[in-house]
């Protein structure tokens, strides 16, 4: 008998396509947890995001068969949830935008690039830290939660062409950060 | 170079005290490492740190257990059908609501009724033309028969030996299944009735139910079909002899009449008492 | 000792044939089997049980009851659970809305308290897992699963098993036998089997039926005693012997009336005192003609 392996996501989608609830569970127990703190970021009603936990396990049991393994189990998870959230709010009230402490930028400098260092963008994580908060939150919204402009719009309250010209704004800003100052 | 975030980051972000370029950073990693994962999950189920403040986000954050549970009961719990809701609001207890609904043959006789709801009225405008509307005296009443042979037949009760030990009454389940599949079979005959000219009136219905009547009352010895077949074959035999000697509607005496009168009282009598004094129906009885 | 169920001179026809023949039977609680070749009357008897059939002769009380009247058959059945032999699921359904259906005709109105009670009967049975799979997915093993969980529900006094362990394999029989087990230290069970490991392993008494006539209704000790001393180990198999055949060692196992002298006799086992008893009355009515009749 072969030694218990952890189950991978991927043979986990498999099995619970084959109508193993058990399967489910495993994949919930693993991620439910991130999600529903990264879900929690972007809302803080407790109530709309345990909805939201909840239909994107049942979207997940519905639909393990049409995932074609492109890309990993968390971030298809994660792309089912933030468009269940999306989808779910309907009063601006809902929405909290990306918090920015007062300690972010400024006398902590150094501390600052620690944290940069360690983040998968490199020099576009310096980048980021420069832009402001509403630009910020659009490139998180857009490129790096995957969402439409449209989508984008929802999320944070605003109408779709201000996303657009932001999101266009935040490019220009990173654009001319990256060139400009790649070396500190 | 393997991009990891450090533990107390990731502790942060998960009491909601990391700042916004921390949590880009711990989001994107966290996706797909299963040890920070885990680690989540740990930080979550681990109770709050003393002197933390009550309000920590960490508090504010779904019960996942909770949360499990109804994923769970969404999948495994069938949801309570269309049809059921409809039965429930005429008056019929949801536990028989939801029984009558299951019934399996009720599928397949809606899209029988569909398909015979068509034919007739396709035969309505050819008869209209040929002034003849025997043939649909001849169908008509044979609709909620083999609608009704359809609703408890061996199709219909595979599950019959483990029903027929349960307390709940059999006769009952039957007869409420009976009248689901007719009042899904009869608004055929009534389109179809529309559909052909007015003289053959409704009188067939009286035949209808006494024929529907009677496969009930002999099904205890002979399950459903046997008896529809019959029943079916002696109906065409006489409407056919009838055309031959006089008109279809010679039937429709009021000698025949009174039969099927007859037939439509005893045939649910001999079912219920047959089926209360066994306790069973169907091909296990005899 | 309570009775719970008891037979008194029942029997059964088919056409011309009788499927039970005059059977005396008294059930205890605790686990009793049914053992006996096909044809033999135990499905018949066990749907007499389960009051699903009234017999043509002979009375039934079960549980203290009746099952003729038709109050006391519904009061039978609420504490009544069985499994069929003959499975049949309506199209469709998946095991927990099957489950689920069979409890609300066993009157659990509540949704809440049903779906909890329709969980526990899918979990005990090993099928929590696949509860939203469609029955006809399922492979015959977990169907015959499927069939024991509805019987289960609610905990019922006396439970009726039609061949629960056919179809599964070693391990699932193994797993069944310790579901079964805890079970019936509450309830009176009695389970026909082709299996004589499951009457040796689950089985307090054992009814050995054999063309409906009742031909053994004991304990497991006794009924293994009845082989002590006529079973014997020998090089190659021995024609006078009921029964032979070949065991790992290589050796041949023989069980028979007539034991050679100086045979190395061994200890009997369920399966032999089974073959003997059945041999026996093979020898006795060889020229009688036996139907075979669908049990």
């Amino acid at each position: 008998m072969t030694p218990s392996a952890v189950p991978t996501d991927q043979s986990l989608l498999e099995t619970l396509a084959a109508g193993d609830l058990g399967a489910l569970r495993q994949l919930y127990d693993r991620h439910a947890p991130w999600l529903s703190v990264r879900l929690l970021r972007r809302c803080n009603d407790r109530e709309v995001v345990s909805d939201v936990l909840q239909d994107t396990f049942v979207a997940v049991w519905q639909s393990a068969e049409r995932y074609r393994g492109s890309g990993e189990v968390g971030a298809w998870m994660w792309g089912i949830a933030i468009r269940r959230l999306v989808s779910r709010l309907r009063s601006r009230r809902d929405v909290v935008l990306l918090r920015d402490p007062a300690t972010s930028l400024g006398a902590s400098a150094a501390f600052e690039d620690e944290l940069l260092a360690e983040v998968e963008y490199g020099d576009l994580g310096h980048a980021l830290a420069e832009l402001s908060p509403e630009l910020r939150a659009v490139i998180q919204a857009t490129v790096l939660d995957g969402l439409t402009t449209r989508e984008a719009g929802r999320l944070l309250g605003i109408p779709q062409n201000t996303v657009k010209t932001r999101v266009h704004r935040a490019k220009a800003r990173l654009r001319a950060s990256l060139v400009e100052g790649d070396r500190p | 170079m393997s991009t990891h975030v450090l533990p107390t980051d990731l502790r942060a972000w998960v009491l909601g005290e990391a700042d916004g370029i921390v949590s880009l950073s711990v989001e994107q990693h966290v996706m797909h490492c299963s040890d920070c994962q885990r680690a989540v999950a740990d930080t979550m189920a681990a109770p709050p740190a003393p002197g933390a403040a009550p309000t920590t986000p960490a508090a504010a954050a779904p019960d996942l257990t909770l949360v499990w549970q109804a994923v769970r009961e969404s999948l495994e719990v069938p949801r309570v059908s269309l049809l059921e809701r409809l039965l429930s609001r005429l008056g019929l207890p949801p536990a028989d609501a939801m029984l009558v609904a299951a019934a399996p043959a009720l599928r397949g006789s809606w899209l029988c009724a569909v398909a015979l709801a068509v034919s007739f009225a396709v035969g309505g405008a050819v008869s209209a033309r040929t002034g003849s509307s025997g043939l649909f005296l001849v169908l008509a009443p044979l609709v909620p028969v083999v609608g009704v042979a359809a609703a408890f037949g061996p199709e219909a009760g595979p599950a019959l030996e483990q029903e027929s030990s349960a307390p709940y009454p059999l006769a009952r389940l039957i007869l409420l299944r009976t009248a689901a599949v007719l009042l899904a079979a009869l608004p055929v005959v009534v389109v179809g009735q529309l559909a052909f000219p007015q003289h053959v009136a409704w009188s067939w219905l009286l035949p209808a139910l006494g024929f529907t009547a009677t496969v009930l009352g002999l099904s205890p010895w002979f399950g459903p079909w046997r008896p529809a077949l019959f029943v079916s074959v002696l109906w065409v035999v006489a409407t056919g002899a009838a055309a031959r000697v006089a008109t279809v509607t010679a039937v429709l005496a009021p000698r025949f009449l009174v039969l099927y009168t007859v037939l439509l009282l005893a045939g649910p009598v001999v079912l219920v008492l047959r089926a209360r004094r066994l306790g069973t129906i169907g091909r296990i009885s005899s | 000792m309570t009775t719970t169920a008891s037979l008194d001179a029942v029997s059964k026809h088919y056409r011309s044939v009788a499927a039970l023949d005059r059977v005396d039977l008294a059930l205890s609680p605790g686990i009793t089997g049914l053992l006996g070749p096909n044809g033999a009357g135990k499905t018949t008897m066990l749907r007499v049980m389960a009051t699903v059939l009234r017999p043509d002769a002979g009375s039934v009380r079960l549980l203290g009851r009746d099952p003729t009247d038709p109050e006391a058959r519904t009061e039978i059945r609420r504490r009544l659970g069985y499994q069929p032999q003959e499975l049949g699921f309506p199209r469709g359904f998946s095991a927990f809305a099957f489950v689920n259906y069979m409890a609300v005709l066993k009157e659990w109105t509540d949704r809440d308290a049903r779906t909890a009670e329709v969980r526990r009967a899918l979990e005990l049975v090993g099928l929590g897992d696949v509860a939203t799979k469609r029955i006809s997915r399922l492979s015959g093993g977990q169907r015959r699963r499927v069939a024991l969980a509805q019987a289960l529900l609610g905990t019922p006094e006396l439970l009726v098993l039609d061949e629960p362990t056919t179809g599964l394999d070693p391990e699932q029989r193994a797993s069944l036998r310790g579901v079964l087990a805890d079970i019936a230290a509450s309830s009176t069970m009695v389970i026909s089997t082709h299996q004589t490991e499951d009457v040796a392993a689950l089985c307090n008494r054992v009814v050995v039926l054999d063309a409906g006539r009742v031909h053994f209704d004991g304990t497991v000790p006794e009924l293994v005693s009845l082989a002590a001393g006529k079973v014997w180990m020998a090089h190659d198999p021995d024609p006078s012997a009921l029964a032979s055949w070949r065991t790992a060692s290589g050796r041949h196992r023989n069980v028979g009336e007539h034991v050679p002298t100086g045979a190395k006799l061994v200890e009997p086992s369920l399966e032999d005192a089974y073959l003997l008893l059945r041999g026996a009355r093979d020898e006795a009515s060889h020229d009688r003609h036996t139907t075979e009749v669908a049990s």
